[in-house]
């Protein structure tokens, strides 16, 4: 039953796509719209083979990867080791929160030029930017999961005569970690935009910048098939994200 | 019990407790409490909704720090909690929801360093007890409140205290399920001859299972009469239906009636709705 409705959820999604595909060969075709602007799906499939030839191509993907497999440790470390002095310890707390929730309203961006003085155009700039946006929602959510625990629990686990030490690890870890875990898929997608948009902004390596290059110059299929090896990127990773989380949400 | 030693287990001397709301008001939960709980004896407390039931419990188990007063186990001032000589059931039992029914029954023994065979054999063996051995590996959220109460009481028992306060432990339960599991707590308590402190709302419960039940006024609370209970313990079934066993029930409502309605009509007059104030008495 439930497995029915997952089939017709994805034939509607295939659907769709499809639709979007016909539109785009339709216009293309008809000579509607500039190549330049939005060439032929088969120009775009053309660029593949040349792609996976190219060691270019194959650099740029490694560049990526790592900046955002940095960028995401430096977010998790960072923002883990934040939230929990900020949630455990009442006076950091009250000067912290605020400024947690205001800078998840600032367009960090804006720092972006000051990263790249600190850290240069390389690919260091990129971990730093990507790790600083993915930081805040870990670290609030972590500070707010800590906060949040109910008093109940630790009275119960100091009736059942848990140490300090038991207390953190059996009872307030656990029952802080679905929010935890929640700040940190969020994080995680934030050090996605971070890392990208940061070598579309300014780098010489990397997919975003093979992207800003290609539309520079106006190599538009090849625009298009970065674009769309930069979206399975994301998408591998937000799939390594949920799976590690699923892992641990059983234990 | 009829083995009740002279020997207080537990001692309360005058306790006071003043809550300071968040709106900076204080609240007078307890008022000069005092009370004495003899080795092996069972004692109930009853009284009206926010009298401090709870609050004199946590006291009791040095899970709150009272305001003024002492409270004393074996004649050592109590000013923690002591897991070894005291078990709990709170009112909302908090199982903690991450964890399997068996795995929350032994928690407190994992918590004492003992070995995963032992406290698993331990806890499986109390939570047949309180008939839940077919739960073991489901979570507390699939259970229902009265199931989650037994649990707790698992729980506490896993720790095997000579002492064992229970916050309305049948609170969520039918009267049928609630009668047998009260002759079946009484069972259990005979065999293992613990010290108990019972908080309940239920008359029969009180009298059916208790040595003394203790009378609580409406806030600020204070001790308002004990009763004494002198049939004899294990109690049989046919007691309950006994004329000493109305007389006590009766005698009790009388007690409570008057506290109750005070205590509500202050409720609902402070809430705006209260109508005659009480001057029909
Ligand atoms: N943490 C707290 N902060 C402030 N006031 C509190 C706190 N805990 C309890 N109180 C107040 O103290 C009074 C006694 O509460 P308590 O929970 O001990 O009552 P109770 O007799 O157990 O009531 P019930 O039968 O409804 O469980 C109530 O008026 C309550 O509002
Ligand atoms: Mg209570």
């Amino acid at each position: 039953m439930a497995r029915r409705e997952r089939l017709t959820v994805v034939a509607i999604q295939l659907g769709l796509a499809a639709v979007v595909l016909a539109v785009w060969v339709y216009q293309t075709r008809a000579g509607r719209v500039s190549p330049i602007l939005l060439p032929q799906p088969e120009r775009v499939l053309d660029e593949f083979p040349d792609l996976v030839r190219d060691p270019v191509f194959w650099g740029s993907l490694r560049t990526t990867a790592l900046e955002l497999a940095g960028a995401f440790a430096v977010a998790a470390v960072a923002g883990l080791l934040v939230g929990v002095v900020v949630g455990r310890w009442a006076p950091a707390a009250r000067v912290a929160t605020p400024l947690l929730a205001w800078a998840q309203t600032v367009p960090i961006i804006l720092f972006y030029p000051i990263c790249i003085l600190l850290f240069g155009i390389g690919p260091m700039s990129k971990v730093a930017f990507g790790g600083f946006y993915g930081f805040f929602p870990i670290a609030a959510n972590t500070v707010l999961a800590l906060s949040t625990v109910p008093p109940r629990y630790l009275t119960a686990a100091a009736a059942l005569g848990a140490s300090r030490r038991q207390t953190v690890t059996r009872v307030l870890i656990p029952a802080a970690r679905p929010l935890i875990l929640s700040g940190v898929r969020l994080g995680a997608a934030l050090c996605l935009i971070g890392v990208l948009a940061g070598e579309l902004l300014g780098s010489t390596e990397g997919l975003g910048y093979q992207i800003a290059s290609s539309s520079g110059s106006f190599r538009t299929p090849e625009l298009y098939a970065y674009i769309f090896v930069a979206l399975v990127l994301v998408a591998i990773f937000n799939l390594a994200i949920t799976r590690a989380d699923d892992r641990n949400a059983q234990v | 019990m009829a083995e009740t030693t002279t020997a207080p287990a537990l001692t309360a001397t005058e306790v006071t407790m003043a809550y300071r709301t968040r709106r900076g008001h204080t609240v007078v939960a307890l008022d000069r409490v005092s009370l004495d709980v003899r080795r092996g004896e069972f004692v109930s407390l009853i009284g009206p909704s926010g009298c401090g039931k709870s609050t004199l419990l946590y006291i009791l188990g040095g899970l709150r720090r009272q305001t003024s007063g002492e409270v004393a186990l074996d004649g050592q001032r109590i000013t923690g909690p002591t897991p070894r000589k005291v078990g709990f059931v709170f009112q909302d039992y908090t199982l903690f929801p991450w964890r399997t029914i068996i795995s929350n029954v032994e928690v407190g023994l994992e918590f004492r360093g003992v070995g995963r065979k032992e406290r698993r054999e331990h806890a499986a063996y109390n939570l047949d007890l309180v008939g839940l051995g077919a739960f073991a590996n489901a979570y507390p959220g699939e259970l229902s409140g009265g199931m989650q109460q037994r649990v707790a009481i698992a729980r506490a028992l896993s720790m095997d205290p000579e002492i064992l306060l229970m916050d309305e432990p049948f609170g969520a339960l039918d009267e049928q399920t609630r009668t047998v599991l009260g002759e079946e707590l009484a069972r259990i308590l005979e065999k293992t001859g613990k010290t108990i402190v019972f908080v309940t709302h239920s008359l029969s419960e009180a009298v059916f299972l208790s040595d003394r039940v203790v009378v609580m006024s409406a806030r600020p609370g204070r001790i308002k009469e004990i009763l004494t209970v002198a049939e004899p313990r294990p109690r049989q079934p046919a007691f309950s239906t006994s004329q000493s066993f109305t007389d006590l029930r009766n005698g009790l409502f009388d007690l409570l009636h008057e506290e109750v309605r005070a205590a509500t009509l202050a409720e609902m007059s402070g809430a705006g709705i209260g109508g005659d104030g009480g001057r029909r008495g």
